[in-house]
């Protein structure tokens, strides 16, 4: 039996997850769904949070018969307060945060947009949205997890954070911001047990890229020749939330069929290599 | 009876360090995985590291270290009838504590020459295989010091970096044939077998303010042989409880 490609393989042991308590913002699309349902199939407790209650409820749905338990809370992580309100609802549910995962983000409507047509508007929203939600998330769950002496937090950047993008201020600003966050995490919270990781996409195919899928790379210029999928990204935030990695802190894992292996020439094409 | 995660995987291993055979070994083999280990290290001196139920799924090829010829041929033999290698790891290298000034030519050869030679000649013989089975696992261990700078580690930290370039590049040439190409970075790190008392000036540098196992990559490095971790290729993640998230 080959590895890749074959859908009834066996996946990773992990250990740590079974009953333990989760929170995943942007958690009714994308990303973010796949990594509620991939953890609550491994037992964990998931709190999932978003503005929209339509796609939070059926994420609810499509998880009824695993055997972690999934349930929503409507926020909107760019306000503080209601931040605040969330974290102190997990805790009246579960007692517990034993995983923060900052995945709620912005990204079609601040792509492709040129600098002197961003909007004050537009990108004080994206600040909120992918960098300063995170940070409000973080700070709110602190306390908690420094008492108990424990904790994870996850946050989901890009490869864009790691290089530039063609009219794509906002994206690769706040998305570069979300990796520097999560050092500072890992280097200031480390003490206290607790541990800040990192996941880096490329090119996953979601609702939320679904406008500006025009703009992303053809997969021919990804190394590996195809794009990545949210149950992949599931699963490496599945890894991270698990003991298995506890000895992981400030870490970066992307997870981009090799794009970033290629640094300013990401096609990794070479006009005189072989071929 | 549930599957193991690497059953009928075969896996090639190079470890020239005793003190990380038995712990890159056993995590393969407790998965389900065969071993083929290539080493310098006399089979005597690591069995009993190594839990004694295990030791029959492990074929050890013992070769000099500074003999390539041999291994050439050696390779070439072995890889002739076994036509499957689905994962190729190679352990970290003998670290060299060395100020520049005493770095001798023979310490260059050694790094350059003889093990990194040794890595790259047995990623190529095993490259053939993987790319006639379009399908594969590679997966190099490095020093953190092959992204930072450390004192009287001139050549080591060099020599790291070369591995962290081939995990790059490779990763590049062979993303096309569905073999990935990965290294685990590791930190300060002591084990049973090379126990270390003088760690309590650095551990206030490391962010979880302990010292590092060996055992502590196992979880990335199953990760990374899992069937859900195809997507990763030409990167380095590392395991050293974040020292180098404020190197």
């Amino acid at each position: 039996m080959m590895f890749n490609g074959e859908q009834n393989e066996t996946p990773q042991a992990l250990d740590g997850l079974e009953g333990k308590v989760a929170i995943v913002t942007g958690g009714g699309t994308g990303l973010g769904r796949s990594i509620a349902l991939s953890l609550a199939a491994y037992g964990t407790n998931v709190i999932i949070a978003g503005r929209r209650t339509t796609t939070l409820k059926e994420v609810e749905l499509a998880s009824v018969a695993l055997p972690g338990r999934i349930s929503l809370y409507q926020a909107d992580i760019s306000d503080p307060s209601q931040v605040k309100q969330l974290i102190e609802y997990t805790l009246q549910q579960y007692s517990v945060i034993d995983v923060l995962f900052n995945n709620a983000g912005l990204i079609g409507e601040i792509h492709g947009v040129p600098l002197w047509e961003m909007s004050d508007e537009l990108w004080q929203k994206a600040v909120n949205v992918n960098l300063s939600g995170p940070f409000y998330c973080a700070r709110t769950v602190s306390r908690h997890m420094v008492n108990r002496g424990m904790g994870k937090i996850i946050n989901v950047s890009s490869v864009y954070g790691l290089r530039g993008g063609k009219d794509n201020f906002a994206y690769t600003i706040t998305k570069g911001g979300v990796i520097q966050l999560t050092r500072s995490l890992a280097v200031s919270l480390g003490r206290y047990g607790i541990t800040s990781n990192c996941i880096v996409p490329g090119f996953i195919p979601t609702e939320g890229t679904h406008d500006v899928r025009s703009g992303m790379p053809n997969t021919k210029f990804i190394p590996l020749n195809r794009a990545g999928t949210p149950d992949e990204i599931g699963q490496l935030g599945c890894f991270l939330a698990s003991s298995n990695s506890d000895y992981i802190t400030g870490e970066l894992f992307p997870i981009d069929g090799g794009s970033l292996a290629g640094g300013f020439a990401p096609t990794g094409y070479n006009p005189g290599g072989h071929t | 009876m549930k599957r193991k995660l690497l059953a009928n995987k075969i896996a090639l291993v190079s470890c020239f360090d005793i003190n990380w055979i038995s712990h890159v070994v056993t995590p393969l083999v407790e998965n389900g995985a065969h071993v083929i280990l290539i080493t310098d290290v006399p089979r005597l001196s690591f069995s009993n590291q190594i839990d004694a139920n295990l030791l029959k799924f492990i074929t050890p090829i013992i070769l000099d270290s500074h003999d390539l010829t041999q291994l050439d041929k050696t390779l070439k033999e072995f890889l002739s009838s076994h036509p499957q290698i689905d994962i190729q790891l190679n352990a970290p290298i003998p670290v060299l504590n060395r100020n520049y000034l005493d770095t001798t030519s023979g310490d260059v050869i050694n790094l350059f020459q003889h093990y990194l030679g040794f890595i790259f000649a047995i990623i190529r013989a095993t490259g053939e295989v993987m790319l006639a089975n379009r399908s594969g696992r590679i997966i190099n261990i490095v020093s953190g010091l092959g992204r930072r700078g450390l004192p009287g580690t001139v050549a080591y930290s060099a020599s790291q970096a070369a591995i962290l370039g081939l995990t790059r590049s490779l990763g590049l040439e062979w993303a096309p044939f569905n073999i990935n190409v990965n290294a685990i970075g590791i930190g300060w790190l002591a084990s049973e077998q090379n126990p270390t008392s003088d760690f309590d000036s650095i551990t206030k540098f490391i962010p979880l303010r302990s010292i590092g196992h060996p055992d502590d990559i196992q979880g990335l490095l199953l990760y990374l042989l899992s069937p859900f971790s195809t997507y990763i290729t030409g990167s380095c993640i590392n395991v050293d409880g974040g020292l180098i998230s404020h190197a």
